[in-house]
């Protein structure tokens, strides 16, 4: 009996033991496969929660399909076209978004960009899927006989641009007209300095105002050769758009400057302006979020609808809102831009491995997995898909996904629902829209469609240029100036002397040469 | 499970206190062997975590400092200051040449100060004048040739990429670096030279010294190329193969010995931080933890031992001479134990013990006592069963009777002599109804009343309900004889009347019955000198009051009240026992 008991202690005793035996170290695991990667620029802010679930998704697609990996760093909005030129020079990224709001034509003429030309062979699908309008939109994207960025991708149409934001509400509660020209927009502009909420505060903080006042100004007199960003300095007339005309010698030019520096002086304009950075729509949003200014100047409406709108009716669904756009209405001709003149995804030269970051973008463009997975995130966790529209109504912000800049392409496109504000959809984005289609019909091809300046033969003119604008003509252009006529013909002295009419003479021999070869063709 | 209930029960104290010695030391065997084990778990994670964690700390650390060296690296690149300075150089004269290179060299110290266990170098154009083999700052970009981390670079197309420099650099000093191709900004197809951002070797192994004895922990490339360690060998034969396991130790083996390695990329570098160490250094640390409790457990064991020993052996010493004591009862009797003056159980138990003797001999008195008076009481009931004084009247009598020819009253006589001896005897019984003893008192009287024709006076009122009440036989006959003998035959005339009478009471919710004899006799002075004679034919009242109180289990008191001249009247309070039919003759 008592042997058996021990026995029984005995085995008792072996078996807790071996119930604490030591947790051995897992096994080894096979290797990582090994896969390059690559590293993009993206403009925007990413989502606070992190790109983990879209790097799972993307990688499960990338690395059997191409061989790779593709990592985002974001630039906000705000100082972005010194940001890419800085990652640009760093040399450590393979693509960088470019367009209006950068220095493309600067860095396509420091060769920053891999001219993708030759590897177009290499993707077919890319080269068919740009030509399915009937034009070849790559060959009208290249720069002197170089292709340096995929654009994004749309149908030639009328575009809404930039326009004035505003509380529609405080619009309606200080009992002014509806918004539809500069002076009814100038009489809110000064209502909303009155107001005890905004008096201290400036009203406009984008120091690119001089672009939708020039617009609203002349709108139907002049034609932007390429954009604002790349050539401030000159403009054509509408009637002779092959005719390159120094913008600064225009009679509006000086208007533009009259308005500029009274709202100044009445502080509609912030007086720190010149020492901001270019598009401070990130600021001006937060500005917008605390109620500390009730308008801006310088966002276009898709950024309103998919960035501003829906933050703004997640803070505060009891406000309503209304946008005065620019350049669409009123005009007595429009004109539709060419998919070639879109913004563009570039490829580094120095990157190590272009032919996989060229099939990537022809995924990107070809493939809607990697469309929606690049330009919409993660389903299920940066949007739902309900019949065939993508909504984010229902996601919290931390999640909001920004995808890939100039990575946009309305045949893969699918529509999107941003957040549930009814009257801004009816009474603001929607109106917008058919107007746009409306406009669209009735719209002739801008003669400048498939233009592109090369600003290689005058690189050196072109950075003087922009250094000397920046300290010459930017004070003017952000009000801040008591004799407009002294201070502008010294500006433009200036100019000059850095080398404007060499830069406006190769302008005008290119656009020249544009317009025999088209010509030619026509 | 009876068996050993049975078996438990009826060990003896010593074994019983074995056994729960055994409850408690069996369990602590076990528990300290649980413990062991779960001490070893927690141990070696302990160890592992502490490994994991210095591995971590070792990899952040390296992982800051080389962000840090990636970041001044980008600023030197990035610098339009820097570019323009030296991408113009060739076109200035000495002057202008060298006070761009001065701008740099400022741009460069800026970033430096950050960290001043990084330096940074320019491998530029010979043709520069400030280039040259022994320069703190510019070497000719034609030095890069032929060394290993050149090729490095330029097998990575100039791209940023962590190499080893040995002292050719820096006199005296091995260092890790970042290397890359400083781009013309001008026109990024053109390189202006190469940028070699250096961190002291002996400061990446200061940081790889935060490690166990006998763990190595080194920087390696993905083919295995050692970079740095800490200086520990690997085990003889092994060349590091790099795979990734994510900061996680996982077991290989190497030559038949179990190893521990954890293998991680420091932030997209293309460098790793390997460590590798036997797993039995974890393992030792584990016996030796284990070890310090077992003697811990030891310790404690021999402690209780001797605190429980002698607190047992103490106990077991009262209980033997409790044991040996009480062996003796049956030869010496009944005695008191001798105190040992101890406060526990034990020296209580012999109090206890003591005690008991003392109650058990006051008992044996009493036993003794009441003995006595049931032999004393037995006696005189037989001594009245066969009174030959009072069979000899009666016989006497019956002759009488027999010369006057009174053949009634004879037969009458033995009547009643017959039926007084029946009950008597009461079939050997001690206790009859109380109908059977006025039945017993009527017979007696009956034989009276003829012997003293018309002198007594003989009535019964009782209860019907109480006439099946026990009552210890000739309880009320003694009375009886005591009125006629004490009382009425003592008057002048020697007339007079007796009542018997059994009336029911309730005393505290409980029957009782009162019995009385009264009588018209002479009466007593004093009732309790009387009541206290209890010798002679003057039956003993006291004794009765004994054999009631002794068959009833409680006090029994017998009531006098007597006025002399007037009578007596002697009276009992009895608690009413009805007995069942079936049981009353056993009774």
């Amino acid at each position: 009996m008592k042997r058996k008991m021990l026995a029984c202690l005995l085995l008792l005793v072996l078996l807790l033991s071996g119930c604490s035996t030591l947790q051995k170290p897992k096994e080894e695991t096979a290797s990582k496969q090994q896969v390059v990667t690559l590293r993009a620029i993206t403009l925007g802010n990413e989502p606070t929660t992190g790109l983990d679930a879209l790097y799972e998704a993307l990688d499960e697609l990338t690395i059997p399909e191409l061989g790779c990996v593709l990592r985002f760093a974001y630039i906000p909005w705000g100082d972005e076209r010194n940001q890419i030129n800085l990652e640009i020079a760093s040399g450590e990224y393979d693509f960088f978004p470019q367009g209006n709001f950068s220095d493309y034509q600067l860095m396509i003429s420091r060769n920053a960009f891999l001219d993708i030309k030759p590897y177009l062979p290499l993707v077919p699908d890319l080269v068919a899927h740009y030509q399915r309008t009937g034009s070849d939109v790559l060959a009208a994207s290249e720069i002197d006989g170089k292709l340096y960025g995929i654009p994004q991708y749309a149908a030639p149409g009328v575009n809404i641009s930039e326009g004035f934001f505003y509380r529609e509400d405080l619009r309606i509660q200080w009992g002014l007209e509806p918004i539809t020209s500069l002076e009814t927009m100038e009489a809110y502009l000064y209502r909303a300095k009155e107001d005890e909420a905004f008096r201290d505060n400036a009203l406009i903080t984008d120091n690119r105002i001089w672009n939708g006042l020039w617009t609203v100004l002349t709108k139907d007199r002049y034609f932007e050769i390429t954009g604002f960003t790349d050539t401030p300095y000159a403009v054509c007339t509408i009637d002779d758009p092959y005719r390159v005309i120094n913008r600064m010698e225009t009679s509006e030019f000086r208007t533009m400057l009259e308005y500029l520096q009274k709202w100044h002086q009445d502080g509609i304009l912030d007086k720190r302006l010149l020492t901001l950075s270019a598009n401070e729509g990130s600021s001006g949003l937060a500005l917008f979020l605390s109620g500390e200014k009730p308008c801006e100047t310088n966002n276009p409406l898709w950024s309103l609808h998919r960035d501003w709108v829906p933050q703004l009716t997640e803070e505060h669904p009891e406000w309503t809102y209304g946008f005065f756009p620019y350049d669409i209405g009123g005009r007595k001709l429009n004109y539709k831009a060419g998919a070639s003149h879109g913004s563009v995804i570039s490829i580094s030269s120095r990157t190590r491995y272009p032919e996989i970051a060229v099939r990537l973008l022809e995924k990107l463009h070809t493939d809607q997995r990697y469309y929606d997975l690049l330009l919409s995130g993660v389903e299920g966790v940066h949007y739902t898909l309900e019949e065939g529209v993508v909504n984010r109504e229902n996601i919290s912000s931390d999640f909001w996904y920004v995808g890939w800049t100039a990575g946009t392409d309305s045949f893969l496109a699918r529509p999107v629902k941003y957040c549930d504000n009814d009257v801004w959809m009816e009474q603001v984005y929607l109106p917008h829209m058919e107007m746009c289609e409306k406009v669209t019909e009735q719209a002739v091809f801008h003669p400048l469609n498939d233009f592109h300046f090369y600003a290689s033969p005058v690189s050196a003119q072109a950075v003087k240029l922009a250094e000397t604008w920046n300290t010459y003509m930017m004070p003017l252009l952000c009000g801040l100036s008591e004799d407009i006529d002294a201070e502008l013909t010294t500006a433009i002295k200036m100019l000059e002397n850095a080398g404007l009419n060499e830069y406006l003479a190769e302008m005008q021999r290119q656009l020249t040469a544009f317009q025999q070869e088209k010509g030619v063709k026509e | 499970m009876k068996k050993l209930i049975h078996l438990l029960r009826n060990m003896s104290f010593s074994l019983k206190i074995l056994f729960i010695v055994l409850l408690t030391v069996v369990p602590m065997v076990a528990i300290t062997f649980i413990s062991m084990g779960e001490l070893a778990h927690s141990t070696e994670e302990r160890q592992l975590y502490l490994i994991g964690n210095n591995y971590a700390q070792v990899l952040s650390t390296l992982s800051e400092k080389m962000a840090a060296i990636h970041d001044a690296s980008t600023l030197i690149t990035v610098s339009e200051q820097v570019n323009r300075a030296i991408a113009d150089a060739d076109r200035t004269d000495i002057r202008s040449q060298l006070s761009a290179f001065e701008q740099v060299s400022a741009y460069a110290r800026i970033v430096e100060m950050g960290d001043n266990q990084t330096s940074i170098y320019f491998f530029l154009n010979d043709e520069y004048l400030v280039v040259q083999d022994r320069s703190t700052r510019y070497r000719p970009i034609s030095s890069i040739q032929g060394t290993a981390w050149g090729k490095t670079l330029s097998d990575n197309q100039g791209h940023p990429v962590w190499v080893y420099v040995d002292e050719s650099v820096e006199r005296g000093k091995s260092s890790l670096a970042l290397a890359r191709q400083l781009m013309d900004q001008n026109d990024y197809t053109q390189t202006l030279g190469v940028v070699l951002v250096t961190l002291d070797e002996k400061e990446v192994q200061h940081i790889l010294g935060n490690a166990l004895p006998g763990q190595y922990i080194g920087i390696c490339t993905g083919e295995g190329a050692i970079y740095s360690d800490n200086g520990v060998s690997l085990p003889e034969g092994y060349t590091i193969s790099v795979r990734d396991t994510g900061g996680v130790f996982v077991k290989m083996v190497w030559e038949d010995v179990p190893y521990l390695l954890c293998a991680h990329e420091l932030n997209d570098t293309g460098l790793f931080l390997v460590s590798l160490l036997p797993e039995e250094l974890v393992s030792e640390e584990v016996v030796f933890a284990q070890r310090r409790v077992m003697v811990f457990y030891v310790i404690v064991f021999l402690i209780m031992a001797s605190l429980l020993v002698p607190a047992t052996s103490a106990m077991m010493k009262g209980i033997r001479q409790l044991r040996r004591q009480l062996s003796d009862v049956p030869k010496q009797g009944l005695r008191k134990l001798k105190h040992t003056n101890q406060g526990d159980e034990i020296g209580r138990l012999i109090t206890a013990y003591n005690g008991m003797v003392d109650e058990m001999h006051h008992m044996l008195h009493v036993q003794y006592d009441l003995g006595r008076a049931k032999a004393g009481a037995e006696l005189k009931a037989l001594q009245s069963q066969i009174n030959p004084h009072f069979l000899y009247n009666t016989l006497d009598m019956v002759s009488w009777m027999a010369k006057r020819q009174e053949t009634d009253n004879i037969q009458q006589v033995m009547q009643a002599l017959s039926q007084f001896y029946k009950l008597t005897l009461s079939g050997g019984r001690d206790v009859i109804t109380l109908g059977e003893e006025i039945r017993l008192c009527d017979a007696y009287m009956s034989i009276q009343q003829l012997r003293w024709v018309g002198a007594i006076d003989y009535m019964v009122e009782a209860d019907d309900e109480l006439l099946s009440a026990c009552i210890p036989k000739i309880t009320l006959q003694p009375l009886i004889e005591n009125a006629i003998k004490h009382g009425i035959m003592q008057r002048g005339e020697a007339r007079g009347s007796i009542i018997v009478s059994a009336i029911p009471e309730t005393i505290g919710g409980r029957p009782y019955m009162t019995l009385s004899v009264l009588d018209n006799g002479v009466g007593m002075q004093d009732c309790q000198q009387e009541k206290d004679k209890g010798s002679g034919s003057h039956y003993g009242m006291k004794n009765i009051e004994m054999r009631l109180s002794l068959y009833y289990e409680e006090a029994i008191h017998i009531q006098l009240d007597s006025e002399v001249d007037l009578g007596t009247c002697v009276s009992l309070t009895l608690p009413v026992i009805i007995q069942e039919e079936d049981t009353k003759h056993e009774a």
